[in-house]
C-alpha cells in the first residue's frame, strides 16, 4: 500500500519545485518545460541528496518510488498520446519530400556519428553484459530525437510557427519522432528479445498486425468518435473514457508484444482523427492535468535517477562533453546540412538546425527506456541528460543569434498582410 | 529524380557506414560485467559486531548492489549508512574501497577504512563473487571473507539509482 502522506507531500514539493524553476526560466526566455526538467534533476541525488541527505531519504524514501514512478508513467502514457494527436499529415503539405530529406539526414548524421563514438565508449562505460550492436544502435537513436513538443512549443512562443523555417521545422520534427519511435522500438525489441522470453519473430509479426489493424480498421472506427463530437459540440465524459481506455489498451498491448507501453499510447494518438476542433478538445480535456501536475512526476522520477555524483573524475567529464559535442554537431550539423541542400538560405537552414537540436522532453523519455532495458549504465544515463538538458537549453539564445528577431520580423512580412487581409 | 539521388546519398551512405561500425565494433569487448544486486555473506570472525566495530559487518545474509560504468564500479552495502566503495574491475578481479575524507570523525573516533579484494566466479550460475573486506582502522587490520552470489531477477538499471 502506498504511504499516501509521503505520496502527497511528494507530489507537493515536486509541483512547487516545478512551478518555481519553471517560472526562472521563463524570465530568462527559456521554455518552462526546461525549468521543470532542471527541477527534477535539483529533487535528485545530485543537488537535494548532496547537500541535505536527511531530508532527501525522508522525502523519497526507496520504498515509496515505486508509486511515484508509477503515477509518472501514467501521466507520460497520457503525454505520448498527446504527442501521437498533435502528429498531422497537414504538417507536410507541399513540402513532403523535402521534409522527408532533411529530417531523414538529421537522423542519419547523428546516428551514424553516435554509433562511430559509442566504438570509443562501449569499452569505457559499458560491460559485456550488453551487446556491442544494442549499444551502439541505442546509443545511435537517442543521438537522433528531436523534441516535437519542445519544439512546437518554441516555435509558438517566439512567432515562428507560421514563418518558413517554423514550418519546416515543425515538419521535419513530425516526421523525425515517427522514424525515431520507430527505430527505438526496433531496439528495444532486439534488447529485450535477449531478455525476456517472449520469442522475436512473435514480437515482430504481433507488433505489424497490431500496426496493420490500428492503421486499417480501428482509425476509422475512430471516426465516429469525431461524429459524435460534432453531433454533441463537446467531449462528454463517456467519450473521454471510451478514448482513455482505448489508449491504455493500446499502451498494455505494445508493452505485452516485448516493445514498450509508450508506443501504444503514442500510436494511439497517431490514429486519432485531425480534425482540429476535435483535437483541441481533447486536448483541453487532457493537457492541464497531464503537464501541470504529472509530467514534473515524471522529471522528478527522471532526477532521482540522475546522480551527478557519478562522474566523478576528469575522464567522466571528459566523456560527457564528447557526448555533448558529438550530440550537436550530428543533429545541429545533419539539419542545416540537410535544409541547405534542400535550398534554403543557409541562415534559414542554419535556424532548422537549431530547432532540430531541441531534444528535452524526449531525450529523457528514450534514456528512461535505455537504463529500464539496461542498454546504459546510471553514469552514461546522467551524461545523457545532461547532454539533453545542454542541447535545449541552447536552442533559444542560438536561434535568438543566428535568426533574430528582426530576420523574423522581415520573413513573416507577406504572412502578416495576408492576415490582416 | 534529383532528390532520389540526393536522398539515396545523404541517407544510404551514412546507413552503410552505420552497418560497417557495427561489424567493426564486434571485436571490441568491454569490462566484465559486475552491476545488479547480490546476495552477499560476510564471515565474521569472532562475536557479531567485533570486527573493527564497524556496522556494516554483521554475520549473516546482507544485499550488495553494484552500480558500473565501464571498468568503474560501486559497491554499496545494505548498511545503515550505505556505505559505498569505489573501485574497479580488471578482468575478473575487483578492487575497491571507502576512505573517509577525515582521520577522526566528530566525537573523535577513529573511522574506519574499508578495502575490498575480490574476483567473479562466472564458471558458476549464478555468478559468484569471491573476495575479502579489510578494515583499517588505525593500527588496527580486520579481514573479513565475503561471497555474493548475483540475483538473476534485477537487470542493471532497473529501480538502481
Amino acid at each position: 500500500m502506498p504511504n499516501l502522506p509521503i505520496l502527497l507531500l511528494q507530489i507537493t514539493v515536486i509541483l512547487l519545485a516545478a512551478r518555481i524553476v519553471g517560472w526562472l526560466f521563463r524570465r530568462v526566455g527559456q521554455p518552462q518545460v526546461m525549468g521543470e526538467m532542471v527541477a527534477g534533476i535539483l529533487l535528485g541525488p545530485s543537488l537535494l541528496g548532496w547537500v541535505a541527505p536527511g531530508i532527501s531519504a525522508a522525502l523519497f524514501p526507496r520504498a515509496s518510488l515505486g508509486f511515484l514512478n508509477s503515477l509518472s508513467q501514467i501521466g507520460l502514457l497520457l503525454f505520448m498520446f498527446l504527442v501521437g494527436i498533435e502528429m498531422n499529415p497537414q504538417f507536410l503539405r507541399g513540402r513532403k519530400h523535402s521534409a522527408v530529406v532533411i529530417s531523414h539526414v538529421s537522423i542519419i548524421i547523428p546516428f551514424f556519428m553516435g554509433t562511430l563514438v559509442a566504438l570509443y565508449l562501449y569499452p569505457r562505460l559499458s560491460d559485456d553484459g550488453v551487446a556491442f550492436t544494442h549499444f551502439a544502435l541505442f546509443f545511435g537513436t537517442a543521438m537522433s530525437i528531436t523534441a516535437f513538443p519542445v519544439l512546437a512549443r518554441i516555435l509558438t512562443e517566439r512567432n515562428l510557427i507560421r514563418s518558413s523555417v517554423g514550418t519546416v521545422a515543425i515538419a521535419c520534427a513530425a516526421v523525425d519522432d515517427v522514424t525515431a519511435w520507430c527505430i527505438l522500438a526496433g531496439v528495444v525489441v532486439l534488447v529485450r528479445a535477449s531478455i525476456v522470453a517472449i520469442p522475436l519473430w512473435l514480437t515482430l509479426t504481433g507488433t505489424a498486425l497490431y500496426v496493420g489493424i490500428m492503421f486499417l480498421g480501428t482509425r476509422r472506427a475512430l471516426r465516429r468518435l469525431e461524429v459524435v463530437f460534432w453531433a454533441r459540440k463537446k467531449i462528454t465524459p463517456d467519450m473521454m473514457a471510451v478514448i482513455l481506455v482505448l489508449v491504455l489498451a493500446s499502451a498494455l498491448i505494445t508493452e505485452r508484444l516485448g516493445i514498450h507501453a509508450l508506443f501504444g499510447a503514442f500510436l494511439m494518438g497517431a490514429i486519432m482523427p485531425k480534425d482540429q476542433g476535435f483535437v483541441h478538445a481533447i486536448r483541453q480535456k487532457l493537457e492541464t492535468l497531464t503537464v501541470v501536475l504529472l509530467l514534473p512526476l515524471y522529471f522528478a522520477s527522471t532526477g532521482l535517477r540522475t546522480s551527478i555524483g557519478l562522474l566523478s573524475g576528469s575522464d567522466m567529464w571528459f566523456y560527457c562533453g564528447l557526448i555533448i559535442v558529438v550530440a550537436v554537431a550530428g543533429k545541429f550539423g545533419g539539419a542545416t546540412f540537410g535544409a541547405r541542400l534542400s535550398g534554403m538560405p543557409w541562415r534559414e537552414a542554419g535556424a532548422v538546425g537549431i530547432l532540430m537540436n531541441t531534444r528535452g522532453l524526449m531525450e529523457l523519455v528514450v534514456l528512461n527506456i535505455g537504463l529500464d532495458i539496461g542498454v546504459i549504465s546510471s553514469a552514461l544515463f546522467t551524461m545523457m541528460v545532461l547532454m539533453a538538458m545542454v542541447t535545449t537549453f541552447m536552442t533559444t539564445p542560438l536561434l535568438e543569434l543566428i535568426y533574430p528577431a528582426r530576420q523574423r520580423w522581415h520573413e513573416l512580412a507577406p504572412a502578416r498582410t495576408a492576415m490582416a487581409a | 529524380m534529383r532528390a532520389v539521388l540526393l536522398y539515396l546519398v545523404l541517407v544510404g551512405l551514412p546507413v552503410l557506414g552505420i552497418l560497417g561500425l557495427l561489424r567493426v565494433g564486434q571485436t571490441l569487448s568491454a569490462p566484465t560485467s559486475l552491476a545488479g544486486s547480490w546476495n552477499a555473506q560476510l564471515n565474521v570472525p569472532g562475536p557479531p559486531g567485533s570486527s573493527a566495530g564497524d556496522p556494516l559487518v554483521h554475520p549473516g545474509p546482507t544485499v550488495l548492489s553494484i552500480t558500473q560504468s565501464g571498468p568503474r564500479v560501486f559497491l554499496t552495502f545494505d548498511d545503515i549508512q550505505k556505505t559505498t566503495l569505489i573501485g574497479s574491475v580488471q578482468g575478473l578481479l575487483i578492487y575497491a574501497s571507502f576512505i573517509p575524507e577525515r582521520a577522526t570523525d566528530a566525537s573523535g573516533a577513529v573511522t574506519t577504512a574499508v578495502h575490498f579484494q575480490g574476483r567473479v566466479d562466472r564458471q558458476t550460475e549464478p555468478d559468484q563473487l569471491l573476495g575479502a573486506l579489510i578494515f583499517n582502522r588505525g593500527q588496527m587490520r580486520t579481514e573479513v571473507p565475503l561471497i555474493a552470489i548475483r540475483n538473476r531477477e534485477i537487470r542493471k538499471g532497473v529501480g538502481s539509482q
